[in-house]
């Protein structure tokens, strides 16, 4: 990225549900954990990624997830866990 | 992010969540583990806002008694909650703030060193502007000063003692012209990479700090274009003074056209963080040249950047007394190190140690469950979605920093619940950092208990000293500024409104901040 690029990243207006591409790999954090469904939930602004394969042990960290469906109607999208790539900055 | 991918990953799988540290347990129940921040908080709003002692040391003071008080709410083992004091003070991101601001304040003494600010006289100087327009043009070149050398207070310091005055021989509003500089030492606050809140900002975000300064622009040259008219239209609208004397007068015995050569040195600390070089890197290019303009330029001498001053009696003193950097004292109290190198480390000393046991405070917070009480509650009633989420952030912010008037100490206290709150929502690491440092900038420079309008009030009440037209009764009340720093209240409202909006926000996925290890 070129410096001017970096100085003019960001100057739009970014909707609250992202849109998630099927087929994708995305890192997110993850929020939260279904034991009853055994998937993971991560939210990117107000759109739900769940999170398949995922050991509730991961909650709170930044995880790789290769996104399998995505349905923009009510912003919720699924995917499978690929691995850990990194933490919070601050674990409580 | 923290992007250490190891081998397996499945080895850092293993070791995530809180087990890395002992969780402890308070008499009073998790929310008593927030005793040392919340006894700290209070104390800082005691010292400096209602007693107004801005005393870096003394806050100090304050935290290490939180400290030692919470030690009496733990249940069981008090060795654990020692332990904890040191796993906090090890975090990675006190030691990078700490590096970083050792660095930053080394160039910005030397930039001062060298009249850096002479050369921003000059530009009003030949600028020759009116009443009406000298509010606006002093927002500008405080700007720019402050963007320089990255402490607004610095810079209200600097203005005040000689943009004020020739403001108020021009008739321009003298509580107008004060909001103006405020306005100047916000701007550069937030945006300088050598700034202290712009380095606290990214590192307890997990940014690196070019990427932070680059992202930020949109929200503070947005500010800045509509505070710049608003102090127009103020100053036509608002009487000055009428004093007799020559505004020039005022400036051009500080005008120096050559310290201007130091927009070069500023211009390459900022690309060269930009680009992506690490911030010791880049501030230390910005050290080399500054040092070489103020000597080559001769806008200082070698010992104002560095001298030792020894006493007659030294073995070497004869030897080394021909030296730029060495001077042979007398008095026994003059001995000593000196110079913009050593006074730019040294002034961060104290904030240091603070850095240090506020986020050992914090880290006690963490294991104590306070700290995830108070996510839990906030995610439960405020942060219900992306949008609240990002108004908390601000609102939290700022409501911190207009409590404590050391807006950096303020600032490394909320960092943390910033973070937890952007990552619940995948924001990325450049707008959460760009959230908390507008408000600790903006905040830290309104109230007349902001560390930066005491810092500018202290150089006005010697000003009748320097200029002998100057009454008591120019001096421009703390408490009547407020409604006058355009920048800093229009700044919040950008982030209010880039939160309902989306202006500017990004996430994880869009973009992730390059890795802290290059802050």
């Amino acid at each position: 990225m070129s410096v001017l690029e970096k100085f003019l990243a960001g100057w739009s207006f970014r909707t609250t549900t992202p849109a998630l591409e099927p087929g994708t790999t995305v890192s997110v954090f993850v929020s939260g954990y279904d034991p009853a469904e055994g998937v993971g939930t991560a939210l990117i602004g107000d759109t739900r990624l769940l999170v398949e394969g995922m050991d509730p042990d991961a909650i709170d960290d930044q995880v790789a997830v290769r996104v399998t469906e995505y349905d923009p109607e009510t912003a919720t999208g699924r995917g499978e866990f690929e691995a850990v790539v990194g933490d919070s900055s601050y674990d409580v | 992010m923290d992007e250490t991918t190891s081998e397996d990953p499945t080895a850092e799988f293993e070791g995530v969540g809180s087990s890395e540290g002992p969780r402890l347990e308070f008499y009073g129940g998790r929310g008593a583990s927030a005793a040392p921040i919340v006894f700290f908080v209070g104390w800082a709003i005691v010292q400096t806002a209602l007693l107004r002692v801005s005393d870096t040391t003394g806050l100090v003071a304050g935290m290490l008694i939180g400290l030692i008080l919470g030690m009496f709410l733990v249940k069981g083992s008090w060795s654990d909650y020692a332990n904890t004091i040191f796993e906090g003070m090890t975090q990675p991101v006190a030691v990078t703030a700490i590096v970083a601001w050792m660095w930053a304040g080394m160039f910005t003494e030397t930039l001062q060193a060298g009249g850096f600010v002479g050369g921003l006289v000059w530009v009003a100087d030949v600028a020759g502007v009116g009443a009406t327009a000298f509010p606006a043009i002093t927002f500008v070149l405080a700007a720019v000063l402050a963007t320089g050398i990255g402490t607004g207070y610095g810079t209200s310091v600097a203005f005040v003692g000689l943009f004020f005055p020739a403001g108020i021989l021009l008739g321009a509003n003298p509580t107008l012209t004060f909001g103006a500089i405020l306005s100047g030492a916000i701007f550069g606050d937030n945006l300088a990479p050598v700034s202290d809140t712009t380095i606290v900002s990214a590192v307890t975000q997990d940014a690196d700090i070019g990427g932070v300064v680059a992202s930020r622009f949109k929200y503070a040259i947005v500010a800045a274009a509509i505070a710049l008219p608003a102090y127009v239209v103020a100053s036509a609208l608002l009487p000055g003074l009428d004093v007799a004397g020559d505004p020039r007068a005022v400036l051009v015995q500080g005008a120096n056209p050559v310290a201007l050569v130091h927009l070069l040195s500023m211009g390459v600390v900022i690309v060269a963080a930009v680009v992506g070089r690490h911030i010791v890197e880049a501030i230390s290019w910005g050290i080399v040249l500054a040092v070489g303009f103020n000597l080559m330029a001769g806008l200082s001498s070698a010992a104002d950047i560095l001298v030792f001053r020894a006493p007659a009696d030294a073995p070497a003193a004869d030897a080394l007394a021909g030296l730029p950097i060495v001077e042979i004292v007398s008095d026994p109290s003059a001995v000593g190190v000196g110079g913009s190198i050593y006074a730019g480390a040294a002034g961060f000393f104290a904030l240091s140690i603070l850095v240090l046991l506020i986020i050992a405070a914090a880290q006690i917070m963490i294991r104590g469950g306070a700290f995830e009480a108070v996510l839990e509650w906030s995610i439960d009633t405020l942060a219900t979605n992306v949008r609240n989420a990002e108004l908390t952030m601000v609102g939290t912010a700022a409501l911190v920093n207009a409590a404590i008037t050391i807006n950096t100490a303020a600032e490394i206290a909320i960092g943390p619940y910033i973070a937890r709150i952007g990552e619940r929502f995948n924001i990325n690491g450049y707008r959460r950092a760009n959230i908390l440092d507008a408000q600790t900038a903006a905040l830290g420079y309104i109230f007349p208990w902001s560390g930066g309008v005491l810092a500018g009030y202290s150089a006005m009440v010697g000003l009748p000293d320097t200029f002998p037209w100057f009454e008591a009764g120019m001096l421009v009340n703390p408490a009547e500024v407020w409604p006058f720093v355009f920048h800093g209240w229009i700044l919040v409202a950008v982030f209010i409104v880039a939160a309902m909006t989306g202006f500017g926000r990004e996430y994880v996925i869009d973009r992730e901040s390059e890795e802290v290890a290059r802050v």
